[in-house]
């Protein structure tokens, strides 16, 4: 708990940008939400601003370290969430798409340590596992309650004959398929995608950052766009599972895959957009491609092949 | 109301030296299909399925204009990229070295995302075409 005595110390420091900041970390390393910070900061706002003797430095760094809680201010600067599972209260405030929608990610994260178990599964139960998480991401991805019917929980039978951490990847399938498969209330809704996200952290054996992230990534996006009950989740805003690099010893992707040895893009624009705004876009779209590639690589990237077209109703010459 | 598209743009993305990391060219198209599947549902309405063609005449010299002048800044750019390689190779070589370029990954990836979005806020849509199953 952040006390005025606290704050009013902090922005009276030699270093008062440095010293708010170590209060909050130490809020968040003890396993706080950055909201539940924020909540302890905001009532102290008139207090703190009234003041006698806040220097302008003070003022700032007080201001500054709201709207990093809030996230008004640079991606790279905003205070993160601490690796910490979601609560079921959290669960329980998203819409139901967006929970089967988490729920199928966190098995997706976890599959791996199912599937690469090809020797001791048989390939019928393997399916049944695949598919199943397919179904359940579809069902998210279209809001159709139609594709649920199709759902098997017979992931059960194949958990039975496991263990240890593909035993828990295979839990958390099972809890994507049977939210799906019986819509359950609200209770039951996040109850259950609760032990599905609990079964894939002792598949990651206690490494809850990348669920934590991607939860709160859809947090972000449910409250800023509004989602409902009603609004499909499809897998992608997710986006790759791994954008860190995935962690030592992780295993590599489906052997099966398609290898790519480079990607293709396509840019559309209508005629507002001039030839100088296309320009800065496709370049920064390139520059921040580039940095990826080589944060992940060390390598650089290179644009080849590229072919403008123009709209076929656009009349030649204009 | 959509409005109709009149130029694509259409181009292909490739490791410059050395042997082509598909992983994470795929961690790629990946940010590209979070970027359009969480940009904001208004950001953009411009309607790309219509049917397009080369350029022709001053149409074509005006275009190749524009592509020379992007290559021209890409290239420009590559004095950045060496250090942003070199700081890689020093940080490999540090304790926590790790743990620093995980950090600068996911924030690259989110920079990622932000650009595809900037572009769809300024009128320019940017897909990746599924190819081979993708």
């Amino acid at each position: 708990m952040i006390t005025i005595q606290t704050i009013r110390a902090a922005i009276a420091a030699a270093d008062p940008y440095s010293e708010m900041d170590r209060v909050v970390r130490a809020e968040l390393t003890a396993g706080r939400l950055v909201k539940d910070v924020f909540e302890d900061i905001r009532p102290h706002v008139q207090d703190v601003l009234d003041t006698p003797s806040l220097s302008e430095d003070g003022e700032e760094a007080f201001l500054g370290t709201l709207d990093a809680l809030a996230g008004f201010c640079r991606a790279d600067q905003v205070y993160r969430n601490p690796p910490v599972l979601p609560t079921e209260d959290e669960i329980g405030q998203r819409p139901r798409w967006a929970q089967l929608a988490f729920t199928a990610r966190c098995a997706r994260r976890v599959l791996p340590l199912f599937t690469r178990l090809e020797d001791l599964v048989p390939a019928e139960k393997r399916d049944v596992v695949l598919k199943t998480l397919s179904l359940a991401e579809g069902a998210a991805r279209m809001g159709d309650k139609s594709l649920l019917g199709k759902l098997s929980t017979q992931t059960t039978e194949v958990w039975l004959d496991l263990h240890g951490r593909a035993k828990h990847a295979v839990q958390c399938v099972f809890s994507a398929a049977y939210m799906a498969k019986y819509g359950l209330n609200a209770k039951g809704r996040k109850e259950t995608v609760f032990h599905g996200l609990a079964a894939a952290s002792e598949a990651l054996m206690g490494n809850n950052a990348p669920i934590r992230r991607d939860f709160d990534l859809l947090a972000r996006l449910v409250s800023a766009y509004g989602w409902t009950d009603d609004t499909p989740v499809p897998p992608e805003v997710f986006g790759p599972l791994w954008p860190e690099g995935k962690p030592a010893g992780w295993w590599p992707d489906d052997p099966e895959s398609p290898k790519r040895n480079d990607f293709a893009l396509e840019t559309v624009s209508s005629e507002r957009v001039t030839d100088a705004m296309i320009e800065d876009e496709v370049v920064n779209l390139f520059l921040a491609m580039n940095r990826f590639h080589i944060a992940r690589t060390g390598q650089s990237l290179t644009v080849e092949d590229f072919q403008p077209y123009l709209a076929a109703l656009v009349p030649a010459g204009v | 109301m959509a409005e109709p598209a009149t130029l694509k743009l259409e181009f292909r993305l490739a490791p410059s030296s050395g042997e082509p990391n598909s992983e994470v060219l795929d961690d790629l198209v990946k940010l590209i299909r979070q970027a359009v599947a969480t940009a904001p549902p208004d950001s953009s309405r411009i309607e790309a399925d219509g049917e397009f063609r080369p350029p022709e005449g001053e149409d074509e010299r005006s275009l190749r204009g524009l592509e020379s002048r992007i290559k021209h800044r890409i290239e420009q750019a590559t004095g950045a990229s060496q250090k942003l390689i070199e700081q890689r190779e020093t940080l490999t070589h540090q304790p926590d070295g790790a743990a620093t370029l995980a950090t600068e990954s996911a924030r690259a990836a989110e920079a990622v995302v932000a650009a595809v979005q900037r572009a769809r806020i300024r009128g320019m849509v940017v897909t990746t075409p599924s190819v081979e199953g993708h």
